[in-house]
């Protein structure tokens, strides 16, 4: 069965490689991303105010198109999920919202799509044992801490993603792949989010302590979801680096550059030029390529 | 009758047969006493909960006109007021009571110790036991569940060593028939199971507790005999976070209502630790302070002023082990900072909540119980022991939180309700 795919604006300029990995990992498991056609950006932030129906509009408009494709959509970006996860949500439940937002679209949708997270296609819709048996080159003895963040998690009514505060459905992928789940405190803490841009020594703190945590528990490569979080805790580390003597970069990757690796893809062909730390002496020192 | 042996069901008991009615005390567990038998101390005059429950148990167990049948359920029940017919199920306790002298020798030959369930899984319960040692009646039940003989078939030392031949392996539940003129539901409180807050790291963390554990750890009859030693390494904790309202009137994640004890009985737990442990230093996160008994606004004072209990108004976020250490991060809400300590021990105020079969017992009585599962008295203000069926009332906290006070004054009215009824017919 192939999945509608919203890959949102990010997915294509700065993190690429988590497009690209995630479409060559759907074909090795049997399965297409099929992008919407004419897609828009999701609008980036869910409403905080009730009347704000115009931040409602970009969002809706590409669920109401995605409904005309198919049932179920999913995302890679986390906070794409969250603004469509959200949006979807209450155009289902609130019928004076529905009628607004449709009037504004000029099309009729009524919240019937289902929303899952990449994530949530692989545990649910194709199973972790059917991961498992297609991995090739498992991750064996590989300590990766599995970085949530907050948008796939929360508002935890609104997301129900899994359990709200101790959730396992990440450490649960990673273990399908062979790789010892590091559980660490920092594992849904924010990462500065937005705060990157106007007080960036913020979302460096952030950062330092969610990567620092995972170190601190032995993690030897950290794995992340979102793009907005890999830019903090990832690319950030040069920054991190210079107000901190003691802090040691760690490789930080995207969810399925790691399962491009466990599932026998090029190293060539997984973006890590992307990254900031090249995961690649990890990997040898773990005898994966 | 009187469903619950706890201090309400207790105190009903003893008010109605002193007035000379009899009374049949039924209990789901071994022997009565309740929660309460798990206290150490009680607020807010800090005296022991043992002491005081001791000699009403004993009362109780003596009386004339008190028929107890513990280790018992209610299974059904008909007719009205004046005369109900109720069907009693008396679990098997693989021990016959009538021949068990209640020396004790079986308990201390048998080889299976599994963590008690009295002692909030801290110390080690045997597969035959008792409560406590001074449990009214004083005879043990055999947990099939822990029991060597039910699980492999071998085994059977508590047989080999009773002295009088007790030991019956083939006991069956048995029902029992009472008529009763009138009922009284004490059924009492169980707690949110504190496994519940994801973020508070109980399970995980072996130091993070809840209440009714610190009070078995505050015991002289408890785990460490009274010593504050924490369960994970058996040392003494120096900083000890206490975090009221878990679970507590919080109505979007848990329960919207406020348990009433938990203010106090923080206070106490931090005011005994400080007794104990001179330089440790208790922090208490709270919401608001509700100390509206007696004697109990003095209570918080006094730990507060002259015992350096720091109370920090603010709700904590996340609880995690680090090392030795366990970091709490909260916010003191009275400064606007966010606030870390980092503790040795962490004690959860969980909320009251509604035993697990209270609905199924209203149900049989055909009484009603609220939202929650707490039964519903007839008149929020001016019936509050009456239910909707004439001859059932409600003592205790089957009908809301209470604490020990309040719970003993609206069993006397319970008590004092059934004895009207009775006069008039």
């Amino acid at each position: 069965m192939d999945y509608l795919y919203f890959p949102g604006c990010t997915l294509y300029t700065k993190a690429k490689n988590l497009d690209q990995t995630a479409r060559d990992c759907s074909r090795l498991l049997g399965f297409e991303l099929k992008e919407l056609p004419n897609w828009t950006c999701c609008g980036a932030t869910f409403p905080l105010a009730t009347d704000n129906i115009m931040a409602l509009l970009p969002p809706s408009r590409i669920l109401a198109r995605a409904r005309q494709e198919g049932t179920i959509l999913t995302t890679l970006c986390a906070i794409c999920f969250n603004v469509i996860k959200r949006t979807n949500r209450l155009i289902q439940n609130d019928g004076e919202k529905r009628e607004k937002v449709n009037n504004f679209i000029e099309l009729n949708y009524e919240g019937d799509l289902k929303i899952l997270h990449y994530l949530e296609i692989l545990k649910q819709e194709i199973g972790y044992s059917q991961v498992k048996e297609r991995i090739r080159r498992p991750l064996t003895g590989l300590k990766a801490a599995a970085y949530y963040g907050c948008m796939l998690l929360r508002p935890f009514d609104e997301m129900g993603f899994d359990d709200k505060e101790r959730p396992t459905l990440f450490e649960e992928f990673l273990e399908s792949m062979g790789a010892v789940a590091v559980d660490f405190p920092y594992k849904i803490e924010c990462c500065g989010s937005f705060q990157s841009v106007g007080s960036p020594e913020v979302a460096t703190e952030c950062s330092y302590k969610i990567l620092g945590s995972a170190v601190k528990n032995r993690a030897e490569v950290v794995v992340t979801t979102c793009p907005l979080c890999t830019f903090n805790i990832d690319h950030k580390q040069a920054e991190i680096k210079q107000s901190h003597l003691d802090f040691n970069p760690i490789p930080v990757l995207y969810f399925t550059q790691l399962l491009g690796i466990a599932m026998g893809l090029d190293y060539q062909s997984l973006g890590f030029e992307q990254n900031y730390v090249d995961p690649l002496p990890l990997f040898k020192k773990k005898g994966l390529i | 009758m009187v469903i619950g042996g706890g201090i309400a069901g207790i105190s009903a008991s003893i008010d109605i047969g002193n007035a000379g009615y009899d009374v049949v005390l039924v209990e789901k567990l071994p022997s009565i006493g309740g929660r309460m038998l798990q206290l150490s101390e009680t607020f807010p005059t800090l005296d022991c909960a043992q002491c005081t429950l001791t000699p009403k148990t004993v009362e109780t167990g003596q009386h004339p006109h008190i028929q107890l049948l513990t280790y018992s359920e209610v299974n059904r029940v008909e007719g009205k007021a004046g005369d109900f017919t109720v069907k009693i199920r008396r679990k098997a306790a693989y021990v016959d009571w009538e021949k068990c002298t209640g020396c004790g020798f079986c308990q201390e030959k048998c080889p299976s110790k599994k963590p008690s369930e009295f002692d909030r899984g801290m110390g080690l319960g045997k597969a035959i036991y008792t409560l406590s040692p001074q449990a009214v009646p004083n005879k043990p039940v055999i947990n099939p569940s822990n029991c060597r003989y039910f699980l492999e078939k071998k085994c059977r030392v508590c047989e080999k060593v009773c002295p009088v031949g007790a030991i019956d392996f083939e006991q069956q539940d048995r029902i029992v028939e009472q008529r009763v003129g009138a009922i009284i539901v004490a059924v009492g409180f169980d707690l949110i199971p504190p496994e519940t807050f994801g973020e508070y790291g109980y399970g995980t963390v072996p130091d993070v507790i809840d209440g009714l554990a610190f009070e078995r750890l505050n015991s002289a009859s408890g785990p460490t005999t009274g010593e504050i030693r924490r369960p994970s390494d058996g040392k003494v904790p120096k900083e000890v976070v206490f975090i009221q309202c878990t679970g507590s009137r919080d109505p979007e994640r848990y329960m919207p209502y406020c348990s009433r004890v938990c203010c106090m009985y923080t206070a106490k737990h931090a005011r005994l630790y400080k007794h104990k442990v001179h330089d440790g230093q208790a922090y208490i996160f709270y919401m608001d302070i509700r100390s509206t008994g007696k004697g109990y606004e003095e209570f918080i004072q006094q730990g507060m002023e002259e015992e350096g209990i720091l109370y920090l108004r603010g709700r904590v976020s996340r609880i995690f082990r680090d090392g030795e250490k366990i970091v709490v991060w909260g916010a003191d809400t009275l400064t606007g900072k966010k606030v870390e300590v980092s503790a040795d021990m962490v004690i959860l105020a969980t909320a009251i909540i509604p035993q697990s079969g209270a609905k199924e017992l209203a149900q049989k009585l055909g009484i009603q119980t609220d939202e929650h599962g707490f039964f519903t008295e007839v008149e929020r203000k001016l019936k509050p022991m009456e239910t909707d069926v004439e001859g059932i009332y409600l003592a205790g906290c089957a009908q809301g939180p209470k604490d020990i006070a309040d719970a003993v004054a609206h069993a006397n009215g319970a008590a004092s309700k059934v004895q009207t009824l009775f006069a008039k017919h």
